[in-house]
């Protein structure tokens, strides 16, 4: 009975330090949130484009027949004088050009200025009429855009994106930077540089090009046409015997499925074709896949 | 009717008329006037005035006299002219003075409106500040930095002892690309902030450090 009382008490001390410990890594900061809200009118062939840093972005649509937006500047900071004079730094302006409204914010610095010492961001969030047009350019943030359907336009770096339920052109520009999308439909092109692609129920013309990334998609109909570009990349669709396959793979590894036949080698081809004889009317999957992996469930 | 009318007519024609004085006429009238007036007051009432109103009768009279002893003056045309312009001028005055009331009631109504109208959008844009505390876990950048010189290190060594393999183009594009991969990760550390949420960031930098690592490692099987 000693015994057990000792073990415990030894347990609990030792739970002590080490929450100590943890608790020596930890800090206490000021938090000041600026927010500032509006609406911009709409009409038909307008656009709207946002140019952001350090910025996480909501934006969705929304049946009315205006621009909505709610901007919030967050500091923090162990000491609020710091944290109140970095917010100063951060600007935000707007405006209407042609037809484009502009939304931009950035960090001001005046030759004097140091660094901001503070976690600066900026979260902005955004309701488009349906028909809204949306050009996107983030530097470090995240992105989140749902029930787009018109054109829309992402480039961006070092920010995660997320896609929802968007249909139309779709462009996304990524650098170092996942993109997950699910319910896209249209054309649809994606350059990535070391970003993953994630994307499930996916239809229209899908154009890849991609660059150390993971790509997975999944839960493809309604395909008209998937072009693949991947250097140094691991691919795996999930997609089964529904389309033509043209696969040009070099230095890359491919387990082909039971159930996918090969169509016989025709001269100077070096890419592998299947289901073009078999099924001319299926739409085409062409793969072009530069060192890495290659995988169809 | 009478005999001899007709002579009689032209008899009294023939009589000399006689127009009296008006001296006469004035006297037969004061008379009877005053033969009226003595019976009238000879029955009039007689009343004794009190001693303040006999008082008076004498500062009446001298004020009479002196409004009778006032020159009497004609002023000329510039006077009347002045008059006639002073009299424009105060009917102007009135009327500016009614202009004006109006005007400033309908100016300040339009004050308060354009007030009321940029209180309530300035209201509806004038940015919110909120003040919160939150414990956060700091962070450190720099051990991200701290395997960088070693790997610089390790190439320059083989490349001293093995110079021809690090003029090959395969080694130069190797070497090319690891120094893209540092740009990028000296671009994310400079965004990395002690007193921030850094998850996205550092899945980022192990993703780098991890492609730098198979970069390295193919370097060195190359060379060896």
């Amino acid at each position: 009975m000693k015994k057990a009382i000792h073990k415990k008490s030894f347990a609990y001390l030792l739970l002590t330090i080490v929450s100590i410990g943890l608790a020596c890594a930890q800090t206490t900061v000021h938090v000041i949130t600026k927010t500032f809200d509006g609406e911009e009118a709409w009409t038909e062939g307008v656009r709207l484009e946002l140019n952001s840093e350090n910025a996480e972005i909501h934006c969705e649509a929304y049946p009315g027949k205006t621009i909505r937006y709610e901007v919030q500047f967050i500091a923090k900071h162990p000491e609020k004088e710091s944290a109140e004079a970095d917010l100063k730094k951060m600007k935000w302006i707007s405006g209407k050009q042609g037809k484009t409204v502009f939304m931009r914010n950035y960090i001001e610095l005046s030759p004097d200025d140091l660094r901001p010492e503070s976690n600066l961001k900026a979260v902005y969030r955004i309701k488009i009429p349906i028909a809204c047009p949306l050009t996107i350019n983030n530097y470090f943030g995240e992105i989140s855009v749902k029930n787009i359907h018109s054109t829309l336009i992402i480039k961006s770096e070092f920010a995660t994106i997320a896609l929802n339920n968007i249909s139309g052109n779709i462009e996304v520009v990524s650098k170092l930077g996942d993109i997950s999308g699910t319910a896209l439909n249209g054309n649809i092109e994606i350059i990535s540089n070391r970003s993953n692609i994630d994307f499930s129920d996916i239809s229209g013309s899908i154009d890849i090009d991609a660059s150390v990334a993971k790509i997975a998609l999944e839960q493809i109909h309604d395909l008209i046409r998937l072009n693949i570009t991947a250097k140094k990349s691991e691919i795996i669709l999930a997609c089964g015997n529904h389309y033509r396959y043209l696969l040009g793979l070099e230095k890359a590894d491919f387990e082909k499925p039971d159930w996918m036949k090969m169509d016989a080698p025709q001269k100077n081809e070096t890419a592998q074709k299947s289901n073009f004889l078999a099924h001319p009317e299926y739409p085409v999957i062409d793969i072009k896949l530069t060192v890495g992996t290659f995988q169809i469930k | 009717m009478e005999k001899n009318c007709k002579i009689l007519d032209e008899a009294l024609q023939q009589l000399r008329s006689y127009v009296p004085d008006g001296k006469v006429w004035d006297a037969l009238q004061s008379q009877l006037a005053e033969a009226a007036m003595a019976h009238g007051l000879s029955k009039l009432k007689s009343i004794d005035p009190p001693q303040h109103l006999w008082n008076t009768i004498p500062n009446e009279l001298d004020k009479q006299e002196k409004i009778h002893q006032i020159k009497a003056f004609t002023p000329g045309d510039e006077i009347w002219n002045r008059i006639d312009e002073s009299l424009d001028a105060d009917a102007k005055k009135r009327l500016f003075a009614r202009i004006f009331r109006r005007t400033s009631w309908a100016a300040a109504a339009a004050i308060l409106i354009l007030t009321g109208y940029f209180l309530i959008i300035q209201t509806k844009q004038a940015p919110n500040i909120a003040y919160s505390l939150e414990i956060v876990e700091t962070e450190n950048p720099g051990l991200w930095r701290s395997d960088d010189n070693e790997i610089r290190d390790v190439l320059t060594e083989i490349c001293t002892s093995n110079p021809l393999a690090c003029e090959s183009p395969g080694f130069k594009e190797k070497t090319k690309e690891l120094a893209y991969l540092d740009e990028q990760k000296t671009e994310i550390l400079n965004n990395l902030n002690a007193y921030g949420q850094n998850k996205h960031l550092e899945v980022m930098l192990t993703k780098i450090e991890l492609e730098k690592n198979e970069i390295v490692k193919q370097l060195i099987s190359e060379i060896l």
